[in-house]
């Protein structure tokens, strides 16, 4: 059975399909380098990232598919869902064996998977402008800890930055621990390691927060409460638009 | 102060929660600039309430004081209610710090009649002025126009909100006379026209340059009660459909009636609102919508009122059972749109997935198609024919399908059937 290996990046995989075609290699898994399973019996092949070689792959898709399928492709491998080189691999596969644009065979079961995952990927990437919650720190920045499934913050970077334009702003991703933040000029990745925001409830610590804050909480709170209609209380049509995991770090949903 | 601030918030939270209305699509508003705020083209909610109502736009009410005394409403003058008033500096303060955190899409402002229509109008206009103005803030806005407001400052709101509403609220003059005495329908109707034609001109100059200065680039919509009066379902859904052909309105609300003020004897005594009826009607202005169905096919002189029990689309297939069955591999895009299980989503799935092979039963349940339900109205190859609607008897299928919906469904629990 063979391995591939290469470096995680979007090149990199564009790259190790250009040597799957090219050498006409079959690979059962695709991985980071520093992919910790020692599989008995695997052949390893290390793949090195080559922008030509992957500029070469992004165009030939590009020529195939659609726009919104060709991101997909994007999408998808920057998610880090469970298995998406190999699933897109076998996207891929048949796309390039086709005369045709197959994106819509839905018949097809990787066709469709690729689909559907895409649409997962998307609604999460929605979720984070629905629920990003912004708190103003003392030095006027406005910081929001968010904890998605799949890695979609990069997504959404540019609505919050044509949306957010004046405000210098930080989106922050607990579970893969790095974030973006938005200096009013430009957008940069960065890592913090702080102990003024609490990873439970992503709350930043009263001392650095700007005075008024916790006012605005407060008010938004009462707003929360306010503008529910007792007589049709419905908490389980509001948990199936609102999943209870992204509660933690939702400013209403905290006491 | 912040004591204050906060009550004010819910009384005034509280007063505007009636209207139903949340929408924030419909403009798509770039940011000019180093400024605040975008307007994304599909609406943003950013919350949802314990009701299970998204939460868009902060709805908030000018002032709850009102010279009116509308029988079906909380605000109405001879209620002994908590009154506030927020001035316009409150409101523009209070919607750029929850937006600035993401709370919400925009604002939503209504108000209260103080004085007269126009007094009111120019309070709530120097609001939406001030904030696209002076703060220069491209966020959401909507607001309503208070009935019996003049063209100029109809105008004038059109051209700082992205969606003006006016609620008409009674589907029947007759019958919103004698809930509202001091509404006139004229009143209604006038502001209602006067920002169609606003969208009009808009939409002519648009032609001849881009440049041309916005009038509410998201249409307007109203809202009707339900329940409060005896109309029919007919009765509300052609007023809908004129609404929506003439008026050129964007959305029709449908609220059902709470019984706010129920020592009022004009008034219905009802235990709860009627929300299965509020969601029949949604959907059966979905099917008008988004599915091609004239009115008349949903509602009509022999069946005036939605089936309670089934929606609107269920019912019309199992009224003709000489449609049926359809032939997903063969049939058009608006027929396979009628087939109860399959909704826009995927009937478009299934056009462009069979033009790479035949559709089998199993590749349609990946599509998202209700096999469940679709199963009776379907031919696709290799499904037995054996329980197709026009081989059963369609009492039957209706039987069946109330009794899988009954055993699913708590007491209380309509909302939660999604909307097919
Ligand atoms: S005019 Fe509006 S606020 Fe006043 S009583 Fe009538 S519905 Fe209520």
């Amino acid at each position: 059975m063979v391995v591939l290996l290469y470096d995680k990046t979007f090149d990199g995989f564009l790259s190790v399909i250009f040597e799957i075609f090219k050498n006409k290699l079959k690979p059962e898994r695709i991985e980071g380098f520093e992919s910790q399973e020692n599989i008995l019996f695997a052949e390893k092949i290390s793949i090195g990232t080559d922008p030509e070689k992957a500029a070469r792959v992004w165009e030939a898709l590009k020529k195939r598919l659609t726009e919104r399928a060709y991101n997909a492709v994007y999408r998808i491998h920057l998610s880090g869902a469970a298995d998406a080189e190999m699933i897109l691999y076998r996207f891929m596969l048949k796309v390039f064996a086709s005369p045709v644009n197959i994106e819509e065979n839905f018949g097809d079961p990787d066709v469709l998977r690729i689909k559907k995952l895409d649409q997962q990927i998307c609604k999460e990437a929605e979720r984070i402008r629905q629920f990003v919650r912004f708190q103003k720190t003392a030095d006027g920045i406005y910081y929001a800890l968010m904890d998605p499934q799949f890695n979609v913050i990069p997504i959404v970077v540019n609505h919050f930055e044509a949306r957010f334009a004046d405000q210098q702003w930080i989106i922050y991703d607990s579970r893969r621990n790095y974030g973006f933040y938005y200096n009013c000029e430009q957008t940069m990745v960065i890592n913090l390691s702080s102990d003024k925001v609490n990873p439970l409830n992503g709350k930043i610590s009263s001392d650095i927060l700007a005075e008024e804050e916790l006012h605005f909480q407060e008010l938004w709170k009462k707003y929360f409460k306010s503008t529910c209609i007792e007589e049709r209380r419905n908490e389980k049509l509001q948990m199936q638009h609102m999943p209870k995991k992204y509660w933690k770090y939702l400013t209403e949903k905290q006491g | 102060m912040r004591q204050e601030s906060l009550e004010k918030l819910e009384i005034l939270a509280g007063a505007a929660k009636y209207d139903v209305s949340c929408a924030s699509s419909g403009t798509q508003r770039e940011n000019p600039g180093k400024t605040l705020g975008t307007a994304s083209a599909w609406g943003i909610c950013h919350s949802f309430a314990d009701d299970g109502r998204c939460i868009s736009l902060l709805k908030i009410m000018l002032t709850n004081y009102c010279i009116y005394d509308c029988a079906y409403c909380v605000n109405r003058k001879s209620n002994d209610v908590k009154r506030a008033a927020f001035s316009s500096d409150e409101i523009v303060d209070l919607t750029i710090e929850f937006y600035r955190r993401n709370y919400i899409e925009g604002l939503f402002l209504s108000s209260g009649v103080m004085k007269n229509a126009d007094y009111t109008m120019e309070r709530m206009v120097k609001v939406v002025k001030d904030l696209r103005l002076v703060h220069r803030y491209n966020g959401y806005i909507h607001m309503k126009s208070i009935p019996g407001a003049s063209a100029q400052l109809v105008r004038e709101a059109g051209t700082y909100a992205d969606r003006l509403s006016v609620n008409i609220e009674i589907s029947t003059e007759q019958n919103l006379k004698y809930l509202a005495p001091d509404k006139d329908y004229q009143g209604i109707m006038k502001p209602m026209e006067y920002i169609y034609q606003g969208i009009l001109e808009y939409k002519e100059e648009r032609q001849k340059t881009y440049k041309a200065p916005k009038f509410a680039p998201a249409g307007q919509s109203t809202q009707l009660i339900v329940g409060a009066t005896p109309e029919s379902d007919k009765q509300i859904l052609s007023l809908a459909s004129s609404l929506y052909s003439h008026n050129k309105l964007k959305r029709v609300y449908y609220s059902g009636f709470i019984p706010v003020n129920s020592y009022d004897k004009r008034l219905p005594a009802l235990s709860a609102p009627p929300i299965v009826r509020e969601h029949r009607l949604y959907q059966a202005d979905w099917l008008y919508r988004f599915y091609r169905f004239k009115m008349d096919e949903i509602v009509n002189d022999a069946n005036p009122n939605l089936d309670l029990e089934i929606d609107p689309k269920l019912s019309y297939a199992l009224k003709h059972p000489e449609l049926f069955p359809i032939d997903v591999n063969k049939a058009d895009y608006e027929m396979i749109l009628r087939i109860p299980g399959v909704g826009p989503r995927s009937a478009n799935l299934i056009i462009m997935g069979r033009k790479h092979g035949r559709l089998t039963s199993d590749k349609l349940r990946k599509m998202g198609v209700v096999m469940k339900r679709a199963q009776y109205f379907i031919t696709c190859g290799e499904l037995s024919s054996s329980n197709l609607v026009s081989e059963v008897q369609p009492e039957y299928l209706k039987k069946l399908f109330t009794e899988q919906v009954k055993a699913k469904r708590k007491p209380n629990d309509a909302l939660q059937l999604s909307l097919w």
